[in-house]
């Protein structure tokens, strides 16, 4: 991957750039966000830095950059425009593989969210169909939440949401054709797990890219809040939403503005600044 | 070589362009494109919901707003809309965004006093009660021509903020579209690119060019003698005056010449662009 702003210059690409083939015609590309296939040629669909996996054959473009550490892949469950089910082997038939548990790293987009399968999404619902809620979760289209994919629901025990309520939901379906799906229930266990009705609290929107570092474990500005001794919950959307709330009014907003201010400081720039809001308090 | 009333020395030399992204922090993308005195600014805002009666089953629908510098906008913005809902709807790859609507707004923010300067020549002329049929002086008719060649300027300019503004926002393309304006003369018959409002007045008549910047081999050079590049594809072609077939051709090959500085320009400031972002990354 590279890692030095020469390297990074020399791979940038724009739309209808060919992808010189770096392999032999024997072996297979894998062709991840931002690359597309018109017959025998690979080009780029948008503007930003191509890449691809040390000693493998996954090629994809980082762009719209939200300022993720190159130096620290990251996990990631799905990405934004192709769920890993359909990264499409290049010289051959199409064999659908999922999840690699590599270290990929893509952003794209970093206002408007595209769903995808299998994200935790905070949603406002909006209203009541005849089979479940119908919820807005910041995307092109507005979701479906269906009454019974809630634990331990039965038919005379449905969820009673008021229009205006948060919910945190799991997507258990979404690709570009038809309307998004929600449910409250993890699929593995059958067990809630955390997805319900956020009571309370507060919500603000970010951008994609700082709701993706949020969830990282190695984002360390939730470890600088967390020393500090302050006591709240959060909850985190890959929609750009991120709920919050503690003991006071004051405390929550203050821990909102930290989180909206984290996004393009550094590290110690971060530490700086919760200690400041520290003294201040 | 006679030098042009701006100092430029060649026919095909253009005049300096510049642009600003990432202008707007309420939409998906922007983008302001300047060539010299005329400036658009473009803000790209999808995909987002579409309304039912706009819906379409397999692709994204196009919704292009142009605002004009002064006044309410008329059928000229209108002409604009559809050149540039046309032009971009042969790139944007709205097949992966099916039943969304993307929305391209563009806003003149410059205009090199073409469209005024008509019309206040317009004005005084009815002030003075002359009717503009009965003119004899072919310089005062001209005055009014300009307003209708000036729209060209801001056609590029339009065009190629709208470029910058979809790679901002993230909105996949299958290329760039980059637009220039040429006039031939009126006594020589001379081809001069990007005029400025001096020389429109001494344009027989004058074009505008959209090409894309995919290398494939343009099939219409050929018919030029083949100079050589491999340049785009003409996205849109529009043309005001009088002129010969030969004169079209002429202008045609001179500006995908001119375009392919365009996209050299493009490409530049989207590295630029990239590079300040990797810098925040890595550097601080």
């Amino acid at each position: 991957m590279p890692s030095t702003a020469a390297q990074i210059m020399q791979n940038v690409v724009l739309p209808g750039d060919p992808i010189p083939s770096h392999t032999g015609d024997d072996t297979t590309i894998k062709l991840g966000p931002g690359l597309t296939q018109d017959q025998d040629v690979i080009t780029s669909m948008k503007a930003g830095v191509l890449n691809h996996l040390e000693g493998s054959n996954r090629w994809w473009v980082e762009s719209n950059q939200q300022r993720v550490s190159l130096q620290q892949p990251i996990h990631l469950q799905g990405n934004r425009l192709f769920p890993f089910e359909k990264w499409v082997e290049f010289a051959g038939g199409a064999e659908l593989g999922d999840g690699f548990g590599q270290t990929i790293v893509f952003i794209s987009h970093p206002h408007q969210y595209i769903p995808a399968t299998g994200e935790s999404v905070i949603g406002i619902v909006c209203g009541r169909l005849t089979e479940g809620f119908k919820v807005d979760i910041g995307a092109a289209q507005q979701a479906l939440l269906p009454y019974l994919a809630f634990e331990g629901v039965t038919k005379k025990s449905r969820p009673n949401f008021l229009v205006g309520a948060l919910v945190y939901a799991r997507l258990s379906l979404a690709n570009k054709d038809m309307e998004p799906e929600l449910e409250c229930v993890n699929p593995a266990t059958g067990k809630a797990d955390g997805f319900g009705e956020l009571k309370g609290g507060f919500v603000f929107k970010c951008s994609l890219g700082l709701s993706r570092r949020l969830m990282d474990e190695n984002t360390p500005i939730l470890r600088f809040l967390a020393e500090q001794q302050i006591p709240f919950e959060i909850t985190i959307g890959r929609n750009g939403r991120v709920w919050i709330t503690s003991g006071s009014a004051k405390t929550t907003i203050m821990l909102a503005n930290t989180l909206q201010n984290s996004e393009y400081l550094n590290e110690r720039e971060c530490r700086e600044m919760v200690r400041k809001l520290m003294t201040m308090q | 070589m006679t030098i042009r009333p701006d100092r430029r020395t060649e026919p095909t030399q253009l005049r300096p362009f510049s642009s600003s992204q990432n202008l707007l922090n309420r939409c998906d993308g922007s983008a302001q494109f300047q060539f010299d005195k005329t400036a658009v600014l473009v803000s790209i805002t999808g995909p987002t919901e579409v309304k039912f009666r706009d819906e379409k089953l397999d692709r994204a629908s196009l919704e292009v707003i142009v605002r004009p510098l002064t006044g309410l906008s008329s059928t000229k913005e209108r002409v604009l809309e559809s050149v540039m809902r046309s032009t971009f709807a042969n790139v944007i790859l709205t097949g992966l965004h099916p039943r969304t609507s993307i929305q391209i707004v563009a806003q003149v923010m410059k205009d090199d006093g073409c469209v005024s300067v008509g019309v206040i020549a317009v004005c005084l002329l009815v002030v003075c009660g002359v009717r503009y049929d009965k003119l004899d002086n072919s310089s005062a008719k001209s005055l009014t021509s300009i307003a209708y060649f000036g729209l060209h300027q801001v056609q590029s300019a339009a065009i190629n903020a709208t470029t910058m503004a979809l790679l901002d926002a993230g909105i996949p393309m299958n290329a760039l579209v980059g637009s220039v304006t040429c006039m031939v003369g009126k006594e020589d018959g001379e081809i001069l690119m990007d005029p400025t409002m001096e020389e429109l007045s001494r344009a027989r008549s004058i074009h505008t060019f959209a090409f894309d910047s995919a290398s494939r081999t343009s099939v219409m050079m050929d018919e030029n003698g083949g100079k050589g590049t491999s340049g785009g594809v003409v996205l849109y072609s529009e043309s005001t005056g009088d002129f010969t077939e030969d004169e079209y051709f002429g202008c045609m090959s001179l500006c995908q010449q001119a375009t392919h500085k365009v996209h050299g320009f493009v490409r530049t400031a989207v590295e630029k662009k990239i590079e300040r972002e990797y810098q925040q990354i890595t550097g601080s």
